[in-house]
C-alpha cells in the first residue's frame, strides 16, 4: 500500500502490515504437516545473519589456533623440548572446542523435521555443554601434570622455558579473546521500534559488517519520508531497514508502553552466542593457567628449590578457571532442566493475565526456553461461561507477546 | 512421609495400560526380574482403556467436575498438578539446583540418603565409598612411593567417582515436588547425569585410543609396566558395581522411567571401568609373554568396546535432552490420530503438532487445531485429550483457533 510522488524530493510512503508473526491470524505459520519449523521466516533470516557472524568469528579464531599450532610443533621438534609439545598439544584441544563450538552453530540451522519438531536449536546448548566438560577435564589434566612434574624431581631448571612458552601462549590467547569477544558498541535504537525477533532482549549481536538489527515491525500503518533524490525510480526495499534519515512514525501507535520499555532497555546487556560464550571461556580459561604457568615458572627459574610453587599455582589457577564457568553452566543447566527462565517472571504474567475480565483461572502454565532467548509457553485458561473464546484467546496472545515477548503460545481455552 | 508417597505415585506410572509395552505387572521399583522381559503374555488389562487415570486417583472423583485447580479435560495431573506449584510458591525461592555447600551439609545429606533412599541409592552410595576408599589409598601410596602409574590411576579414579556422587545427586534431587521455577519438575536431572555418564565414558574411550596410539608410536624402551595389583584390585570393586546393577548391563535398553537411563549409565561407567581394568592386567600378561605390540593391541581394543558400548545411551540421552519425538511412540500411531483428529466434522485443520519426552515415560505434547465456531468446545477437547492420552501423551495443550 503506497503512495508516492515520485516528481517531489520527499516521498511518502505509507506502509500497512499485515501481522505476520500470528500463529492463529496469519497464514504464514499454519502449515499442513505434523511438524511445522520453529520460527517465521523474518526471525529465521535474523537467526541466519546472526549465525553466520559467529561463525565467521569462530572459524578466524580457529584458522589462527591451527597457525599457531604449527608453529609450536615445529618449534618444538626443531628444539626438542617437551614442553613446547605438550603446549601445542593444549592449543590442539582448543582447536577441539571451537570445532564442537562451529559444529553447533552451524547444525542449530538446520531445518525441522518431524523427529525433532522444534528445530535443531538445542544443539547449541549441548554443544556448550561438551566444550564446558572439555574445560573442567583440560583443568583436571593440567592438575595431574603439575603433580607429575613435582614428583618427577628432573632438577634442571625448567623455570626459563616453562616461562618463555607460556607467555607464548599467554599472548595467543588473548589475541583470540579479543577477536571472539569484539562487539561493537552501536546499538541503534529507532522510535519507536517494536521488534518482534526472538532474540532482541538478551540475544544482541553486533558484528563486522554493521547490520541494523531492528527489524521495525510496527502493527498498523506508518508514515515514512524518504529523501530521494529527484528522478531516481525509488526502488524501496521491502525489508524493514529504515535508514537513519527516515523517521518513522506510527500512525496509530497501539502500544503505548513501548517507547517505556525501550528507553528503560537501552543499557541493556549484550549477550553473545552461547558457542562463542563458551569458546571465549575457553580461551580465558587457557589464558589465566598460562598466567598461572608464567608466574610459577618465573619465581622456579628466580628460586629453583621452591618447587611445590608449580603446583600450588596450577591449583589455584585451575579453580579460577573452573569458578569462570559456573556461570555457564548455571544458564544451561536451566534451559535443559526446562526451568523457567530468568528474565521472565511467570506470578507476574498469571497475576496479570488472571486481571483481565473474562479469565477466572490460569492453571498448568508452563514457560521454557528451547535455547537462550527462544522461549515457549503454554497454559490451560479458564474463561468464562458466556465470554467469547475467539477474542479471549487473541487477548491472552496479543498480552503475552506484548509484555514478554514470547511469540510462541498455546493456549487452551476452558469453559468453567 | 511424603517423600514415599510422591515416589509411590511415580511407580504407579507404568500400571496405565499402553498398548504396545510388555510389561504390565511392574509396580515396584524393587521388582526387578520383570523388567525388560519381553514377554508379551504379561499383558494384564483389567482396567478400562478409556479412563485409566480417573479410576487411580478415585479420591479425586469427589470433587465438583470442573474445580478450580484442575482441570477435567485433561486428565487429572497427577504429580504436576498447579496446585502443588501454588503451595511451593509461598517457600519457594529461586534457587538453582545445588544449595550452599558445606561438609557438615554433605554429611547430613550422605545421611539423609542412607536413610531413605530406595535400594539403588544405596547400593550406589557403598560402590562410590569403596571407590573414594581405594583411590585415597592409591594416591597416598603413589606419592610415597613415588610411581607415577598409581597417581594416574587416582586420578582417573577420582573423577569416576565425582560422576557417581553427581548420578547418586541427581537419584535423590530428582524426587523434588516440582516448584515454581521448574514447573515441570527435578526429573531432567537423571537424563543430564546419563549424559553426562555418558560423555564422559566418550571422552575415556578416546584418551585410550590416544595413549595407544602414543604406545604404538613410542618405542619398547619407555613401556608402562601397569601395577598388576591396582588394575586387579580395581576390577574387582568395579565387578562389585556391575553385581549391583546386573539388570542393566544391556547395550540397546528400551527406557520406561526416568531413573532408568541413570541406571543405565552408572552401570555402564562401571563395566567401563573394568573392561579396561582387565584389558590392563591383559596387556601386562601378554607383555610378560613377549608379544610386543600387546600394549596397543589391548588398549585399542578396549577403546572401542567402550565406544560401542556407550554410544547408544549416548544417542538416547541426547535425544530426550535435544527435545527429539518420543522414540517409543511410533510415527504411524502419531499420524493415525492426526487423521482421527482431522476426520472429526468440526475439525478444520490441524498444525504445530509437537510432542517431547521430559523424561523417558513422560510425554508432553502441544497441538493447535482450526475449529468452526460454536459455543461449547468441550467435546473436541475431551476428543483429542482421550485419543492421545491412549498413547500415552498425558500432557497436552490444545489450541483451538476459530475459523
Amino acid at each position: 500500500m503506497e503512495v508516492q510522488n515520485s516528481e517531489q524530493c520527499n516521498i511518502i510512503e505509507i506502509r500497512g502490515d499485515v501481522p505476520a508473526a500470528g500463529t492463529s491470524l496469519g497464514g504464514s505459520m499454519i502449515c499442513g504437516g505434523a511438524a511445522c519449523g520453529f520460527s517465521d521466516a523474518q526471525t529465521s533470516s535474523k537467526d541466519a545473519k546472526e549465525r553466520a557472524a559467529s561463525m565467521r568469528k569462530l572459524l578466524m579464531a580457529v584458522v589462527l589456533c591451527i597457525v599457531f599450532m604449527s608453529v609450536e610443533v615445529a618449534g618444538g621438534i626443531k628444539a626438542n623440548s617437551l614442553a613446547i609439545l605438550t603446549d601445542a598439544a593444549h592449543l590442539l584441544s582448543d582447536v577441539a572446542a571451537f570445532a564442537i563450538s562451529l559444529f553447533s552453530l552451524w547444525a542449530s540451522g538446520w531445518e525441522a523435521t518431524p523427529r525433532q519438531s522444534y528445530g535443531f536449536f538445542r544443539i547449541e546448548i549441548l554443544g556448550a555443554l561438551v566444550s564446558i566438560q572439555m574445560i573442567w577435564l583440560l583443568a583436571g589434566i593440567l592438575v595431574y601434570e603439575a603433580i607429575d612434574r613435582l614428583i618427577h624431581d628432573n632438577g634442571e631448571v625448567q623455570g626459563f622455558l616453562m616461562f618463555v612458552v607460556s607467555a607464548f601462549g599467554l599472548v595467543v590467547n588473548i589475541a583470540m579473546a579479543l577477536l571472539l569477544g569484539h562487539d561493537h558498541g552501536h546499538h541503534h535504537h529507532h522510535g519507536h521500534d517494536h521488534n518482534h525477533s526472538h532474540g532482541r532482549n538478551d540475544h544482541d549481536h553486533h558484528d563486522h559488517s554493521h547490520t541494523h538489527d531492528n527489524e521495525t515491525h510496527n502493527h498498523g500503518l506508518s508514515i515514512t519520508s524518504h529523501h530521494h533524490h529527484h528522478g531516481s525510480n525509488s526502488k524501496h526495499d521491502e525489508h524493514h531497514h529504515t535508514r537513519e534519515a527516515d523517521h518513522t512514525v506510527p500512525l496509530i501507535k497501539n502500544y503505548s508502553d513501548c517507547e517505556k520499555k525501550l528507553e528503560s532497555g537501552a543499557p541493556r546487556k549484550k549477550v553473545r552466542n552461547i558457542n562463542v560464550q563458551g569458546a571465549y571461556l575457553h580461551v580465558l580459561g587457557d589464558s589465566i593457567q598460562s598466567v598461572g604457568v608464567m608466574i610459577g615458572g618465573a619465581i622456579i627459574w628466580y628460586k629453583p628449590e621452591w618447587k611445590i610453587i608449580d603446583l600450588i599455582c596450577t591449583l589455584v589457577f585451575s579453580v579460577v578457571v573452573l569458578g569462570t564457568t559456573i556461570r555457564m553452566l548455571r544458564n544451561i543447566l536451566e534451559v535443559l532442566m526446562e526451568s523457567t527462565p530468568r528474565e521472565i517472571d511467570a506470578t507476574r504474567l498469571e497475576k496479570g493475565l488472571c486481571e483481565m475480565d473474562e479469565v477466572v483461572a490460569i492453571h498448568e502454565l508452563h514457560i521454557w526456553a528451547i535455547t537462550v532467548g527462544k522461549v515457549l509457553l503454554a497454559c490451560h485458561v479458564l474463561i468464562k461461561h458466556e465470554a467469547d473464546a475467539d477474542m479471549v484467546l487473541n487477548k491472552v496472545i496479543d498480552y503475552i507477546r506484548r509484555e514478554y515477548n514470547i511469540s510462541h503460545v498455546t493456549i487452551q481455552i476452558e469453559r468453567q | 512421609m511424603e517423600r514415599e508417597k510422591s515416589f509411590k505415585y511415580y511407580s504407579q506410572e507404568p500400571d496405565s495400560p499402553h498398548p504396545w509395552n510388555a510389561d504390565f505387572g511392574f509396580t515396584n521399583a524393587s521388582d526387578r526380574r520383570y523388567a525388560f522381559s519381553r514377554q508379551s503374555s504379561f499383558h494384564q488389562s483389567q482396567k478400562d482403556p478409556q479412563t485409566p487415570r480417573i479410576s487411580n486417583f478415585s479420591n479425586d472423583s469427589m470433587k465438583p467436575f470442573l474445580s478450580r485447580t484442575a482441570s477435567s479435560i485433561d486428565i487429572p495431573p497427577g504429580f504436576y498438578s498447579f496446585d502443588e506449584v501454588k503451595e511451593g510458591l509461598l517457600e519457594a525461592k529461586r534457587s538453582a539446583v545445588p544449595e550452599k555447600f558445606s561438609v557438615l551439609g554433605s554429611f547430613l545429606w550422605i545421611f539423609r540418603v542412607i536413610r531413605t533412599g530406595n535400594r539403588q541409592m544405596k547400593r550406589l552410595l557403598i560402590m562410590i565409598s569403596l571407590n573414594v576408599a581405594y583411590s585415597t589409598a592409591e594416591f597416598a601410596i603413589g606419592l610415597f612411593t613415588g610411581r607415577i602409574g598409581l597417581v594416574s590411576d587416582a586420578f582417573h579414579l577420582t573423577f569416576g567417582c565425582g560422576l557417581l556422587t553427581f548420578s547418586l545427586f541427581a537419584m535423590a534431587t530428582s524426587r523434588r515436588k516440582p516448584d515454581h521455577v521448574y514447573t515441570y519438575g527435578y526429573q531432567r536431572v537423571e537424563v543430564l547425569s546419563a549424559f553426562t555418564n555418558a560423555l564422559f565414558l566418550l571422552f575415556m574411550s578416546f584418551s585410550l585410543a590416544v595413549e595407544a596410539l602414543h604406545a604404538f608410536i613410542q618405542d619398547e624402551s619407555e613401556h608402562k609396566h601397569y601395577l598388576i595389583v591396582s588394575a586387579v584390585t580395581n576390577l574387582l570393586v568395579n565387578l562389585i558395581g556391575v553385581w549391583f546393577f546386573r539388570n542393566y548391563a544391556r547395550i540397546n535398553l528400551v527406557y520406561r522411567k526416568p531413573e532408568d537411563m541413570n541406571y543405565h549409565s552408572v552401570c555402564l561407567h562401571v563395566l567401563a571401568d573394568s573392561i579396561r581394568s582387565a584389558g590392563l592386567i591383559l596387556a601386562s600378561w601378554f607383555l610378560s609373554l613377549g608379544v610386543n605390540n600387546a600394549e596397543v593391541l589391548c588398549l585399542g581394543l578396549v577403546s572401542g568396546a567402550v565406544f560401542m558400548l556407550v554410544l547408544p545411551l549416548f544417542k538416547a540421552t541426547a535425544g530426550v535432552l535435544l527435545q527429539t519425538a518420543p522414540p517409543n511412540i511410533p510415527s504411524s500411531a502419531l499420524s493415525k490420530c492426526w487423521r482421527q483428529i482431522t476426520s472429526h466434522e468440526d475439525v478444520g485443520e490441524v498444525s504445530q503438532a509437537r510432542f517431547w519426552e521430559l523424561v523417558p515415560g513422560h510425554v508432553v505434547g502441544s497441538i493447535s487445531l482450526q475449529v468452526k465456531k460454536e459455543m461449547d468446545d468441550r467435546p473436541i477437547l475431551e476428543h483429542v485429550h482421550s485419543l492421545y492420552h491412549e498413547l500415552g501423551i498425558h500432557d497436552l495443550t490444545v489450541q483451538t483457533d476459530y475459523l
